[in-house]
């Protein structure tokens, strides 16, 4: 309930470091306390997303699947292209499609997440809606939608014998929760910085294709199959978006040995510190601006 | 119960932010704050408030005048930037009506997330979303998608999701205006009933009539300082005074209220009695007799009450007279109201007489008729101002000569016969 504790003084807004660092350790329990406004966002996020539409609440589910019949028939059938070992293009596909599918989503939370205070704006300002829920509902959202297509992956991969199953997809809500905090992280700092700067939302489109050009989403960061990137490998080897596929792929396509991946344990453990790193960087930059944004937007 | 205030500010002031250039700005948002480069811009400064339980405050003040910014801080929608305020309680901010609904969700929905934003938890919204649609009159069209709505529709919506709210303190600006008349009506019941029961309200206004009506404290805002604060008679009278024809406008009848409905109750005809017509207007000498006779109709027959308003060519209001104020309520479906007023006090000059139909607690106005003449009142005496005072001199002097009694203390139409 938005009932303000009785006798609280609001005061002029500090951003000094203690009380900034007050503010992110309270985020949880603020979100905890605002979670009827967060599942009615969530609810409406959901429904606005396929309102007016024939198939409805199907639509989540229909677009996996679609995916996964073109990117099949298009690398198993149209294109011969393998990965080194395997003897068909399933892997190859396969490495593909869990990449699309978890890079899209993130791209989805980075750019939503930016525009989400322009566009609550006027939640905010007539009804004094809580900043960090406005990124925090298309980020849940995206990753709830992401995780149900995998379900579906899962599925009709196993079905079909495109994925077979495996039991380290019973670790799939461990890495949706991993990636809704990297994306909430991303979501938050972007949120704050458009919302003051709307240059921001101007160079992001361009500065996400780099990101996923630059990230192996299509491509394998290996010397037998790029030959010459091993300069390069430390680079790639860092960023958070290179854990974050390692981790999907760890866990959806662990049927299919012939598809680069760390095992489980190590890729869901290295993504940790960057999945925590960014949601704490994150709500920091969003409190440091907070006083900024409710006099602008 | 502790009389604790349910809103109190002290010294509350919000500047906003400008910024000299685009760089500036760039400067500011990516060093996160550190590095300050904008200029403040003061809307308001120096506000003290303490709003008691069931108390209800009118801010009045010309646009720009730093009402819509206070209105935001008590909402909590954004921070001081000196001083400090504090809100006890759940508090419904209806800046406007209507805010955060979805135009592709249905009614229903809409009116579950709305009351949702407002502070009430799911369950609490899910009993209610029946009694909202009802009091909105839209059940009809509940589950379409709110695009399809008519605006009158949603904003009435978005009225009947706060009020089912139940807040603490609800906070309202210029929304009690949305709606047919009808509607009106009973949004402006619904406010009085919600006071009645205890809650605290906030109200910003351009109508001093429904400030004076509805509050019990008014804050007049000017360049966004306060300029007067207290009762709310005293308060809107300061306010019309200084602003003369401008502050005026707000008391001017609405279009409403001058075309009722058939079926609405209105003033059918307005005749005046003790006046020589004479070209546009109607002649009165200061000091004679006048009534007027007024013909209405009230086909539901619900209780209603009948006033005149003496209003100025500059429209300030010099006098008035209620039917509440002789302890009078006007019933039955049609009638005939005399009103005599009897030695007219007023002197020289040009009013417009203006009859009122108002609910039975005077707060909503079904319908305004003016006299089909001005009344120019003439006076053959010297004497100044408005309106004649009721007077007796007397004097104790001493040395030689002694004061002539005569036309002390009488009228002029005694004076002359």
């Amino acid at each position: 309930m938005a009932t303000t504790p009785d006798l609280t003084w609001i005061q002029p807004p500090s951003t000094g470091l203690c009380s900034v660092l007050r503010r992110v350790s309270r985020a949880p329990s603020r979100i905890w306390h605002a979670r009827d406004l967060l599942f009615t966002g969530l609810a409406r996020d959901l429904r606005g997303r396929v309102a007016g539409t024939v198939l409805g609440p199907l639509w989540p589910f229909a677009q996996p699947a679609m995916l996964l019949v073109v990117y099949g028939f298009l690398f198993t059938t149209l294109l011969s292209m393998k990965l080194p070992g395997a003897s068909d293009g399933a892997g190859w596909s396969a490495y593909l499609l869990v990449g699309t599918l978890a890079w899209s989503s993130l791209a989805e939370c980075a750019t939503r997440g930016a525009s989400s205070l322009l566009e609550g704006r006027e939640l905010v300002r007539k009804l004094a809606y809580p900043i960090e829920l406005l990124p925090l509902v298309p980020s849940l959202s995206s990753t709830l939608l992401l995780g149900s297509g995998a379900v579906v992956v899962i599925v009709l991969g196993g079905l079909s014998g495109y994925l077979p199953w495996n039991l380290a997809a019973l670790a799939l809500p461990v890495v949706m929760l991993l990636h809704l905090g990297l994306a909430l992280g991303l979501a938050w700092s972007l949120a704050g910085l458009n919302a003051g700067l709307r240059d921001v939302g101007q160079i992001l489109p361009l500065l996400l294709t780099a990101l996923m050009l630059a990230t192996p989403v299509f491509w394998v960061a290996s010397p037998e199959v790029i030959p010459g990137i091993e300069p390069w490998l430390p680079y790639v080897e860092a960023s958070p978006f290179t854990h974050l596929l390692d981790a999907w792929r760890s866990v959806l396509c662990a049927g299919r040995p012939e598809v680069p991946c760390p095992p489980l344990g190590e890729a869901l453990a290295s993504l940790v510190p960057y999945s925590l790193g960014a949601l704490v960087l994150g709500r920091i930059v969003l409190a440091r601006l907070e006083p900024l944004i409710l006099d602008e937007i | 119960m502790s009389q604790q205030p349910v809103l109190e500010a002290r010294g509350l002031g919000k500047a906003w932010r400008t910024y000299p250039s685009g760089w500036a700005r760039a400067k500011e948002v990516l060093s996160l704050g550190a590095l300050q480069s904008h200029d403040p811009f003061w809307a308001l400064r120096n506000i003290d408030v303490n709003l008691p339980p069931g108390g209800a405050l009118g801010v009045v003040g010309a646009n720009g005048a730093g009402k819509s910014t206070l209105l935001k801080l008590f909402a909590g929608a954004t921070p001081p930037t000196e001083g400090a305020l504090r809100v006890k309680g759940r508090v419904a901010a209806m800046l406007e009506l209507g805010a955060g609904f979805h135009p592709d969700l249905s009614g229903r929905e809409n009116a579950l997330t709305t009351g949702v934003l407002l502070g009430c938890t799911r369950q609490e919204m899910r009993r209610k979303t029946e009694e909202i649609l009802e009091f909105a009159g839209v059940r009809a069209a509940a589950d379409t998608p709110l695009r399809t709505w008519s605006s009158g529709m949603a904003m009435r919506l978005g009225f009947a999701t706060a009020l089912a709210v139940q807040p603490d303190l609800m906070i309202l600006d210029e929304v009690l205006a949305v709606g047919d008349l009808d509607f009106q009506k009973r949004c402006v019941d619904a406010v009085s009933d919600f006071r009645e029961g205890g809650g605290s309200l906030v109200l910003v206004s351009h109508s001093l009539y429904d400030v004076r009506q509805i509050c019990d404290q008014a804050l007049w805002l000017e360049g966004g300082e306060c300029s007067g604060q207290g009762d709310p008679a005293r308060v809107t009278g300061l306010y019309s005074a200084w602003y003369g024809d401008r502050a005026g406008q707000g008391e001017t009848v609405r279009d409403a209220a001058t075309n009722p409905g058939r079926d609405r109750p209105r003033i059918t005809q307005v005749k005046v009695h003790g006046t020589r017509h004479e070209g546009a207007m109607d002649t009165l000498e200061s000091g004679e007799n006048l009534s007027l006779e007024i013909h209405w109709e009230n086909p539901k027959a619900e209780p209603v009450q009948l006033g005149v308003t003496f209003t100025r060519q500059d429209r300030t209001l010099v006098a008035a007279s209620g039917t509440q104020l002789d302890g009078l309520i006007v019933r039955g479906s049609r009638g005939v109201a005399r009103l005599d007023l009897p030695c007219f006090p007023l002197l020289a000059g040009r009013f417009t007489p203006v009859v009122h139909m108002l609910d039975a607690k005077g707060i909503h106005r079904h319908h305004e008729k003016p006299t089909e003449r001005d009344l120019l009142v003439t006076a053959g005496t010297r004497e100044l101002g408005l309106v004649r005072i009721p007077s007796f001199w007397s004097l104790e002097t001493e040395g030689q000569g002694d004061p002539i009694p005569d036309g002390v203390n009488q009228s002029p139409a005694e004076a002359k016969a």
